[in-house]
């Protein structure tokens, strides 16, 4: 499972993640480090590869 | 298409979130607020095709909605299967798309795929000059094409038949009962004649089909010599998946079903087939296999009928998931001689499978349809349904974050495919929202239950207006629905500044 550190308020953080022996991760954990409540959205821009939770 | 999901986490959380599909790429932002002001709604249409080849003749101007193929075993041979007539079946590994943007030439492309036509380049040939014919004709040796025969094509030339017997048939192709033959006039001798057909293509068929060995790379370059447009996609099949026997495959999506297996029986000891003497033949039961009487199969051996055959033949399923061969008591009639004579001739059955086997490939690029264009496939028929721009778009106002909309515009209104809110533009929109760090413009899917297809976010819209244009257009023309909002960025609260001024979309047509 990978971890995506959530930004500040309006900016955008971008992932890449390589197709490794065909598969790409599917499993993620959002991390909001703040002491606020926030709304996340995670845009997924390309997908491909098959789906492996234990891609790290 | 890109996706996008919306999430809400409290101080300190961590929250763990999966995907069906594997991801390649992934943008997050911390994005509060609730949703639009403003949707822009055009009317969506969309268009299907089905079959062998499936043509668009509207200069459909936007990416595939579903690309469907459905791959179906294949029996090398001809006629009916049968004990004297062995059909031996074969799947794929890999399923070939292709597409060409010529509608008269596309059976010959086709069969560069089919394996019932070749191509030559005809530099790699040896010349030979002919001057006595009516027509001066230049003669190779195309050793594997049909003969005589007019089933060819070359983008210098004419296809004739017999042209040579007539006079002034300058720059014309056909296969004479031995040779192909070519006239040209600006030329006389045979070796600068071939210097000067170096990537000069043929496209022939072949006197007897074999397996196509074309490569994508092989296939752009005909395509390209022959001045159209088009590509070939090979889409390699999952190690896990092995070979193919029925199923579908969602190009688009990236997505394969098998939905079909082979068996073979070769009378080994673990195959428990009894005796059905009633109808003078075999049963066994196939645990893969769904409770349907009847079910659609194949055999190498045997014709397969949706009922009980009442002389030789197979059905393939019933209740208790059992295969029926009856009928051959003339090849053995007991079970000990059947098992013989499967060892001796292997029984190949494609059957259906009670629990299709579901494959996450990586999706295939397929590009925009552009002008006319014909799609086929390698392995059965294939099924299309693409997107085309509306020329009656509607555009739904949705008024103060309320969700209701309050008021529909359609092209009665304004006509011309210019409709007004108020006084900004498409680009303006677009252009507003990258001035503007805390605006969203949000494209969703009209009337779906997803919540959001494509987020366009202000920071990520790019400095392309080309780009903007494409994306805002391409979601309209696709039937999306456009989101538009602005946050504040000092309170994270939402305002409402476009809902005053309104927008025009101009659509392309």
């Amino acid at each position: 499972m990978i971890e995506l550190n959530v930004p500040k308020n309006s900016q955008v953080a971008h992932y890449e993640f390589p197709i490794i022996n065909g598969k790409s991760p599917n499993k993620f954990k959002l991390v909001n480090n703040s002491d606020e409540d926030i709304t996340v959205t995670v845009v997924i821009e390309q997908f491909g590869g098959i789906p492996d939770e234990s891609y790290t | 298409m890109n996706k996008a999901y919306k999430y809400t986490l409290t101080a300190n959380e961590h929250k763990e979130i999966t995907f069906d599909v594997g991801v390649q790429r992934l943008a997050v932002t911390n994005a509060n607020g609730t949703d639009g002001d403003i949707t822009i709604v055009t009317s969506e249409i969309t268009k299907t095709d089905s079959g062998e080849i499936c043509s668009f003749v509207d200069g459909a101007n936007a990416p595939f909605a579903d690309f469907i193929v459905n791959i179906e075993a294949v029996q090398s041979g001809t006629g009916d299967p049968s004990p004297t007539n062995v059909r031996p079946i074969s799947g794929f590994n890999a399923v070939n798309v292709g597409d060409i943007s010529d509608t008269e030439k596309v059976q010959y492309f086709k069969g560069l795929l089919d394996g019932t036509y070749d191509f030559v380049d005809l530099g790699s040939l040896t010349w030979y000059y002919l001057a006595t014919t009516d027509t001066p004709v230049f003669q190779g040796d195309v050793v594997d094409a049909k003969k005589p025969s007019i089933n060819c094509i070359c983008p210098n030339y004419t296809t004739r038949a017999n042209f040579w017997n007539y006079t002034g048939n300058d720059k014309c192709v056909a296969f004479s009962s031995t040779r192909l033959n070519i006239s040209n006039s600006a030329y006389t001798d045979a070796t600068a004649f071939k210097t000067a057909m170096n990537g000069v293509y043929l496209i022939y068929e072949l006197e007897t089909p074999t397996t196509s060995t074309i490569t994508p790379t092989e296939f752009n370059t005909l395509v390209s010599a022959f001045g159209l447009q088009g590509w070939l996609v090979q889409i390699t099949m999952p190690t896990e998946a092995g070979t193919v026997y029925g199923g579908t495959l969602d190009v688009k999506m990236g997505t394969l079903i098998v939905n079909h297996a082979l068996v073979t029986y070769d009378g080994s000891n673990d195959e428990a087939w009894n005796d059905f003497n009633a109808v003078q033949g075999f049963r066994i039961s196939e645990s893969l296999m769904p409770t349907t009487y009847g079910a659609y199969g194949i055999s190498n051996q045997f014709i397969c009928y949706p009922t009980m055959p009442t002389n030789m033949g197979i059905m393939i399923g019933s209740n208790n998931r059992t295969i029926y061969v009856n009928y051959v008591y003339s090849l053995a009639s007991t079970i000990a001689e059947f098992k013989q004579y499967l060892s001796q001739h292997p029984l190949q059955i494609v059957i259906p499978l009670e629990t299709p086997v579901a494959y996450q490939l990586t999706p295939t690029e397929v590009r925009s349809l552009l002008g006319v264009n014909n799609v086929w496939a390698d392995c059965g028929n294939i099924s299309l349904k693409y997107f085309v721009q509306s020329t009656q778009p509607m555009i739904d106002y949705i008024d103060d974050k309320t969700e209701n909309v309050t008021r529909i515009f359609k092209a009665t209104d304004n006509g011309g495919g210019v409709y007004t809110l108020d006084d900004i533009t498409c680009d303006e929109l677009c252009l507003y929202a990258r001035n503007h760090s805390n605006i969203v413009l949000k494209v969703a899917r009209y009337n779906s239950a997803i919540a959001y297809d494509i987020f366009i976010l202000s920071d990520y819209i790019g400095t392309s207006a080309v780009f903007r244009h494409t994306m805002i257009t391409s979601a309209i023309g696709g039937g999306y629905v456009l989101y538009v909002r602005e946050l504040q960025a000092d309170s994270g609260t939402t305002t409402n500044v476009l809902t005053t001024r309104g927008v025009n979309i101009t659509v392309d047509t």
